[in-house]
């Protein structure tokens, strides 16, 4: 039993336990205080006007930060948040990016505490960027629990199957 | 005979206004119940025409998963199954006048106390069925979720309408309407079979507490009106027994 989540040429089946959000925030001036409540976006050529997509097994509420900040907060052993957040098209083909296609398989491995993009005790984290259909994405996944990343990583796996990524905002 | 004869008219005057006074009581207490039964808000629907539900952990209907989309259109699910929580849901519309109030409550931040591990959702009927402006216009910037089809799950009958789903069984455990937080509040507290809500006193407080933890009161209050272990005061007609300080 899964739910479909939508919108902005991005879709994924949300299993059962888990919820999505895909935001497209409005186009900010950076200098304003809206701009710093995603700040991570500020100044490594994010456009603020491109969607992000949010999973986790725990509420997701309206005010969430690009990269988790607020829910990753809330995040138990038994809970993950999974974030696909797109750049703009200006970074399609720079090295960053030059992987080509969303990861469908993460392992356990690829987990660090390095990885996070803010440094929660017990917290590890999965970054990775890529093009996909002409568009640049960093997939940024937080699991709760350092220890328990491996039972984490097959619900994670089945969303990151689920997702498809069509070549526009508007397919 | 004649005494027997007044005697007869007696008894039967002083029956004749027995029964009257019963009569009476008894118009009076169903007045009473009428005036309850018309005056509570809340209709909590044990069967329903439709949608049998049962309240306080009774066998409920199925509650489900929630799909939508946000006030800019951005779209969302929400998890109400399969999770640790309760969810209550808040079915709302722009246009009745009984849900202005939650409106301006939600929009001013005030919301209810339903306990810790419930969760509020607001939602309202999607771009289909509603006028968008004015919803922003009433939501004032609150989360809300939009999606008739969650209207159609839960065969919500009008607005306001509130549904407590367990997340642990999946089941509804309790729904109805209400004019108020408060009544909201018992239908959670109903929902939960949870006094707590209701009564603002928390559950641990309504425990007693262990009887270590009694002594160590009582031994701190004694110590603090100057009786220390040993005091003769604390033995009184008998011997104190020895104190061994440490």
């Amino acid at each position: 039993m899964s739910t479909t989540l939508s919108g902005y040429g991005i879709s994924a089946s949300i299993p059962k336990g888990f919820e999505g959000r895909i935001t497209r925030l409005d186009p900010v001036d950076p200098l304003s205080s809206h701009a710093h409540a995603v700040g991570s976006s500020i100044g490594i050529g994010i456009e603020t006007t491109q969607p992000f997509i949010h999973i986790a097994n725990v509420p997701l509420t309206q005010t969430r930060e690009t990269f988790g900040g607020s829910v990753v907060d809330t995040l138990n052993a038994n809970h993950v948040f999974l974030a696909l957040i797109e750049y703009g098209p200006e970074c399609v083909g720079t090295n960053l990016f030059s992987r080509l296609g969303l990861p469908r398989s993460i392992s356990p491995q690829s987990f660090s505490r390095s990885r996070l993009q803010r440094i929660v005790p017990g917290q590890s984290g999965h970054q990775s960027f890529f093009t996909h259909n002409g568009r640049a994405f960093c997939l940024y996944i937080v699991a709760g629990s350092y220890a328990r990343v491996g039972s984490m990583v097959h619900h994670v796996n089945r969303i990151l199957r689920s997702i498809s990524i069509s070549s526009s905002l508007h397919p | 005979m004649v005494i027997l004869l007044i005697l007869a008219v007696v008894i039967l005057i002083v029956a004749t206004v027995f029964v009257s006074a019963l009569t009476a009581s008894f118009t009076s207490l169903e007045a009473r119940v009428d005036r309850l039964s018309t005056a509570t808000p809340i209709e909590l629907r044990r069967s329903g025409t439709s949608v049998p539900t049962g309240v306080g952990g009774a066998t409920g209907r199925p509650g489900h998963d929630l799909a939508g989309h946000d006030l800019d259109g951005n779209p969302l699910t929400a998890a109400v199954i399969g999770v640790e929580h309760f969810t209550l849901l808040a079915f709302l519309s722009s246009g009745c006048s009984t849900c202005g109030r939650f409106w301006k409550q939600l929009g001013a931040g005030d919301l209810p106390d339903l306990g810790a591990d419930t969760r509020l959702i607001v939602l309202a009927k999607g771009a289909d069925a509603e006028s968008m402006t004015a919803l922003r216009s009433v939501a004032s910037g609150r989360d809300v979720l939009l999606s008739t089809q969650a209207w159609l799950d839960y065969e919500v009958p009008g607005t306001p309408f509130f549904i407590l789903v367990d997340g642990r069984s999946g089941a509804v455990r309790g729904e109805g309407t209400a004019m108020g937080w408060d009544e909201v509040r018992n239908l959670v507290a109903l929902g939960r079979g949870d006094a707590s809500i209701v009564t603002g006193i928390s559950t641990a407080a309504m425990k007693p507490t262990s009887d270590a933890e009694r002594e160590a009161v009582i031994d701190q209050l004694l110590m603090d009106a100057g009786v220390f272990p040993g005091d003769p005061s604390l033995y009184p007609g008998t011997t104190p027994p020895e104190v061994i300080s440490p």
